[in-house]
């Protein structure tokens, strides 16, 4: 089933738009440009809202913004309707038009606009010949039969967010996926269908004949519970094989390891950590010491011969007699201002008396009033500040010596601990503590495992004894109710349908399994940009994915740059499209975000390869959609289209152009 | 002759200029990084007497450290030193204002080249330093 056109009015920022999208075999590429926030994602909504009543991203920092656009209910008169509405045109295998249209009404007044509670319509228009068909009975029904909407996230998504997809996304429901998408669910629809049917014989049978009708209820439901059994057999078994093969793993990187080493190695490098510490200390302290020595030290050591020579005046003044004096000259001075000498002679009247003084006076050096200061400062040079630069060069040398002796150490120690770092950064005292506990819950799970297969077989036989008994019982009783027959051949035949379908739809898992499996190699390994990089792809029961590199170690998608987790994210998809029973196109948004222009260009290379014919609609950017990727991709579109933003007084719109 | 202005009781003078030189040698990473005042004002003073140029202090210089301060500290006994050399006596220490002065004149030339060294050979000046103190021990002190 084809996408023909897309109309869309007064939804968001498209006020009145029609997309024809490319549907020849050879082009079916459709592309629209668009530059973040004019509207591609919004197209991407728009699609979601008319088939299934809801948009796909929400519009988180404006939860209220009606989804009428602005222009057109800032145009319309007070007291009239706006009709937003957006249709999609299908052709399907018969050629024949099949169109989904999801209109909503809206009233404007008072400048308000106010949505109609009875304005939402959803009408699906078919085609029979020449007449169309308009019901709105049948619509949801109809959408769900052609696109269900659990497999929409598979045919319009995100390519933006496509690499996080085996990180988001739990194996279980990869795998739910898959069997939505191949419809092997409806195998188990069958399944179930049979069940009924067979009850309904039972009972039929019981009212006819009541033991044999007991025999055989009692053998169908002894019948569920081995499948019971079985089912929970088989999921040991898988989980078994799943833990033994994790484990293989854990032990090789254990062994690998050396716990031993590393847990010496670990403590070494502790200790060299923590003398690595006090050696910088030291050196620290030493070079403060050697610093403040050398400072302090150097304005005392270069004045050496001023002081030498301060002691030689000091000497000099001494044999004069100033130091110490005989009399202070202040003190002489003093005498003579208050006419009293210190003998007691009044030195006013007493003449001779006082010219002894003035003599005296006039012999007294000036130095005397600061003999004791002089006599100090010679005493405190003598002693301690020549004193002290003796033991300089000998302090030097020992700070000296310090510094040398543990920068050596230092570099010694600083080798041998990245010697160490670089072993332990392989094998990490951490990553050991982790495996060694994965190990441990790796064994537990066998264990466990293990018990359960042994009790579902012990319970499996034990259940088909019974079952024997019954049948047994079944055959004495029919033997005597021949009229019974006929059901008991309906009821074994029923019995065989399903034991039938149950093995068509194991061994379809299997082989999808393997389809999927192979198809994503196939893509993933020819995609590749370095080259033999990659070798091999496992998918496990669970479709869990393994990439095997070419050293032969196997890695989990969450170990891939977010380039291969993008490139293997679209090959799986591509995959699941492969063998989806559904003929849909393909919408991605902004796909090549985060690609490098390598990537870019192999993409674009092999993407018509993956989708393998299926009508694909491209949402992108201009960054994304560079001139080389075009180059490479044009022979297979049909059609482009720019998204032109306008901003006007009336408010915002969106048109989508067809290029050329 | 420079005039030494300021509080009373306060010496080693130097103007606003010259503060910011000592304040940045003082705190920012040089290696004369958190030194005091009064030793850091000696290095420049032996800086200053060792080129033998004594710089006037100008009208804007005031004393910065308390003269209590400075009594009893080694710098007390440098100053008198110098002085005397300078004066060929130790006279000249019964005027206390010029002996102060004749040091703090050579200070001030002392701190302005040592501003500069720090920004020609930065942390290569305490080796340069080093190196000269060595050279003096051995010729004053290597015989003792």
């Amino acid at each position: 089933m084809d996408l023909n056109k897309v109309i869309i009015k007064n939804y968001r920022q498209y006020r009145d738009i029609v997309i024809d999208f490319a549907r020849d075999s050879n082009e079916n590429f459709t592309v629209i440009k668009g530059n973040n926030g004019t509207g591609k994602t919004t197209l991407l909504n728009a699609l979601s809202w008319c088939l299934y009543g809801e948009e796909i991203h929400d519009y988180k920092d404006d939860s209220s913004m009606s989804i009428c656009n602005n222009k057109s209910l800032k145009l319309a008169e007070n007291n009239s309707d706006i009709l937003v509405c957006v249709e999609m045109e299908f052709i399907d295998e018969n050629d024949e038009i099949l169109s989904f249209r999801r209109s909503r009404k809206f009233h404007k007044t008072n400048d308000d606009l106010i949505a109609d509670a009875f304005g939402d319509t959803f009408e699906v228009i078919t085609q029979d010949g020449d007449d169309f068909v308009i019901t709105e009975d049948n619509a949801v029904y109809i959408v769900e039969s052609r696109i269900p909407k659990d497999i929409e996230d598979y045919f319009f998504f995100d390519g933006a967010r496509l690499s996080e997809y085996f990180q988001n996304t739990s194996n279980k429901k990869i795998k739910d996926a898959v069997l939505e998408l191949s419809q092997l669910n409806l195998i188990l629809t069958l399944n179930n269908n049979l069940k009924n049917v067979e009850e309904r014989y039972i009972k039929k049978q019981k009212d006819i004949a009541p033991v044999l009708g007991r025999a055989n209820e009692e053998i169908s439901n002894l019948n569920s519970q081995v499948n019971i059994y079985e089912t929970s057999l088989e999921t040991s078994k898988n989980k078994l094989k799943e833990f033994s093969n994790e484990l293989k793993i854990v032990e090789e990187e254990l062994m690998k390891s050396n716990v031993n080493e590393v847990s010496e190695k670990s403590k070494r490098d502790k200790e060299l950590k923590r003398r690595i510490k006090k050696a910088k200390s030291n050196v620290n302290s030493a070079k403060e010491k050697r610093r403040k020595l050398i400072l302090e030290t150097y304005p005392y050591m270069l004045s050496y011969n001023y002081f030498t020579h301060f002691l030689k005046y000091g000497e000099s003044t001494r044999k004069k007699g100033f130091i110490p004096p005989k009399f202070k000259r202040g003190f002489l001075e003093d005498m003579l201002k208050e006419g009293i000498c210190i003998c007691g002679a009044d030195l006013k009247t007493d003449t001779a008396h006082r010219k002894a003084i003035e003599a005296l006076l006039e012999e007294t050096n000036p130095l005397t009033d600061k003999s004791e200061e002089i006599t100090l400062a010679i005493a405190h040079v003598k002693e301690v500040i020549l004193k002290d630069l003796k033991s300089f060069k000998a302090d030097l040398k020992e700070y000296k010596q310090i510094i040398a002796e543990n920068e050596a150490d230092l570099d010694e120690m600083i080798e041998e601990r990245k010697t160490i770092r670089a072993f332990l950064e392989k094998y990490s005292e951490d990553r050991i503590k982790e495996l060694t506990s994965l190990k441990t819950s790796y064994e537990k799970e066998i264990r466990n495992h293990e018990r359960n297969m042994g009790r579902c077989e012990s319970e499996i036989s034990s259940i088909r004894k019974k079952i024997g008994k019954w049948k047994k019982v079944q055959t004495q009783e029919a033997k005597m109710q021949i009229e019974l027959e006929e059901y008991n051949k309906k009821i074994n035949f029923t019995r065989n349908a399903i034991d039938a379908a149950k093995t068509v739809r194991s061994e379809l898992t299997e082989n999808m399994r393997l389809k999927i499996e192979n198809l994503t190699k196939e893509k993933f390994i020819k995609i590749q940009w370095k080259d033999d990089e990659f070798v091999d792809i496992r998918l496990d029961q669970n479709y869990g994915v393994f990439v095997k590199n070419r050293t032969g170690k196997e890695e989990r998608p969450g170990d891939l740059s977010d380039g291969e987790k993008l490139c293997l994210g679209l090959c799986f998809m591509s995959a699941l499209h492969n063998v989806s029973g559904f003929e849909l196109p393909i919408v991605m948004d902004t796909p090549l975000g985060n690609l490098d222009v390598d990537m870019r260009h192999n993409i674009a290379e092999f993407l018509p390869q993956f989708v393998g014919g299926k009508q694909i609609v491209l949402l992108v950017t201009s960054t994304e959609y560079t001139d080389d990727f075009r180059e490479t991709l044009l022979d297979h579109v049909g059609k482009e289209y720019t998204i032109e933003w306008n901003n006007s007084e009336d408010g915002k719109e969106s048109r989508v152009v067809l290029d050329g | 002759m420079a005039r030494a202005k300021g509080t009373e009781g306060r010496r080693l003078t130097y103007d606003d200029e010259d503060n910011e030189i000592y304040t940045n040698l003082i705190a920012s990473s040089t290696p004369f990084k958190k030194l005091s005042i009064i030793d850091l004002f000696s290095i420049a003073l032996i800086k200053g007497k060792k080129l033998g140029i004594r710089t006037e202090l100008g009208d804007g210089a005031i004393g910065r450290v308390r003269k209590s301060t400075i009594d009893g500290t080694n710098l007390r006994y440098l100053m008198m030193a110098i002085a005397s050399d300078e004066e060929k006596s130790i006279d000249v220490l019964t005027d206390e204002n010029k002996y102060f002065t004749i040091c703090e004149e050579y200070a001030k030339t002392g701190i302005e080249l040592i501003n500069s060294e720090v920004l020609n050979k930065r942390n290569k000046i305490l080796d340069d330093m080093e190196d000269e103190l060595l050279k003096f021990y051995d010729k004053y002190l290597g015989e003792s």
